[in-house]
């Protein structure tokens, strides 16, 4: 009898391990799927503004006033996915030279950034950065 | 021996009656919630919606691929990377202009053609500086309207045709015209020129192959009996189904070089 008892903890210890773990695993794979869909949805948004020059065209004289990067921050919003939040950066040799955000984006549980590099002919090389977000 | 037996039992009847609890559990609060991620992912993985720039056959490829294996499991929706939306006003139309999420896209340049038959009748073009953009043309339900937005090089458009002058007939596996009625002539759709444009065409097998010009989004087949409108693209591609969101991305569609900017959604 003594045997049986202790089956019957092994196995009680046993089935509370593994419905615990599976909630653990369950609830990372849902941020994994989060993430995976935000990283397309960044890498997208990201593509979306280089291949369209939209950015750089704000770029043309070389400085961005806060009018500008006012201008950039509302469109970047309006083309961003439903519900999340945003940042957008521009580098240019390791400096960032734009970088608009919402106001929750730094407060995200779950964030994916998505980089694109545009070589303009006269330019130079942009990096273009979109993260995006869920809080 | 009696007594031990019953004990055994009452304890092995124990046991699986927690095991079963659990796992009971464990299939309807986990499994479940996997399963539909899953969905999502196996979608993107087999029509290749990974990528960003599509060819016109690849954007069909995706529609297909959602209607025979998904159409149950998942919602997919294929638009213009902006919602374009024309309304009539005492003066003329009013064109909207708006991001999915509802806001106002800013600065964007609109066109609008207004086509009866193969003929151009109006032209109106202007910038919604705010959302919305009025311009002198008339309104007719039975007319086709051709609205164009770009924004520097993001180019995207929406086509408004009445229902009974729209065919289906574009087979994208062979890029061809399947027509079902004699076509005296072709006219193409170019959201970047005002009017449309006549196309040379020959019939291969029954079907027409057209000679299209870069970024034809539709053909006009002049048939007996008056025209009617051929989409080159599924777009807009909104059925029914709704569930929660999962993925919005955007797609560039390249037809011969001009790539135009179309939004997917898909649910779960």
């Amino acid at each position: 009898m003594k045997a049986l008892e202790l089956a019957l903890v092994a196995v009680l210890l046993a089935s509370t391990y593994i419905v615990l773990s599976s909630r653990t695993i369950t609830l990372k794979l849902a941020v994994e799927n989060e993430y995976w869909a935000l990283k397309h949805e960044a890498y997208s948004l990201a593509r979306l503004l280089a291949d369209s020059e939209i950015l750089l065209h704000y770029l043309e004289d070389g400085v961005i006033s806060e009018e500008e990067a006012d201008a950039i921050r509302v469109l970047a919003i309006a083309l961003s996915p439903p519900n999340t939040e945003m940042v957008v950066r521009l580098v240019k040799e390791y400096r960032v030279v734009v970088e608009v955000s919402t106001p929750s984006y730094y407060d995200c549980t779950t964030a994916a950034v998505g980089r694109v590099v545009y070589t303009h002919p006269l330019q130079g090389s942009y990096v273009i950065e979109v993260g995006l977000g869920k809080v | 021996m009696h007594r031990l037996l019953a004990e055994i039992a009452c304890t092995l009847l124990l046991a699986l009656m927690i095991a079963s609890i659990y796992a009971r559990q464990v299939s309807i609060t986990s499994l479940m919630v996997s399963e539909i991620d899953v969905s999502l992912v196996r979608f993107v993985t087999r029509s290749r919606l990974f990528n960003v720039v599509f060819k016109v056959s690849e954007v069909w490829r995706v529609v297909e691929v959602y209607e025979k294996l998904f159409n149950e499991t998942l919602s997919f929706k294929l638009l213009p990377a902006l919602n374009l939306t024309l309304a009539p006003t005492p003066e003329g139309v009013r064109v909207y202009v708006r991001g999915w999420s509802g806001l106002v896209v800013p600065f964007v340049n609109i066109s609008v053609s207004r086509i009866r038959g193969c003929e151009l009748l109006e032209y109106g073009e202007g910038v919604a500086e705010l959302g919305y953009v009025d311009l002198r043309m008339d309104y007719d339900s039975s007319d086709i309207y051709v609205i164009f937005a770009c924004i520097e090089r993001l180019y995207t458009f929406s086509l408004l045709a009445p229902e009974n002058l729209v065919r289906h007939w574009y087979e994208w596996e062979g890029g061809l015209v399947r027509n079902e009625s004699r076509v005296e002539r072709v006219f193409l759709l170019v959201p970047h020129y005002r009017a449309p444009i006549e196309a040379n065409f020959t019939v291969v097998e029954g079907a027409l192959d057209v000679e299209e010009e870069p970024g034809t989004v539709a053909y006009l087949l002049g048939v007996e009996g008056g025209w009617v409108l051929v989409p080159r693209l599924p777009v807009p591609y909104n059925p029914p189904i709704s569930k929660p969101r999962e993925l919005f991305k955007y797609l560039i569609c390249d037809l011969e070089g001009v790539g135009y900017a179309l939004v997917v959604e898909v649910g779960g």
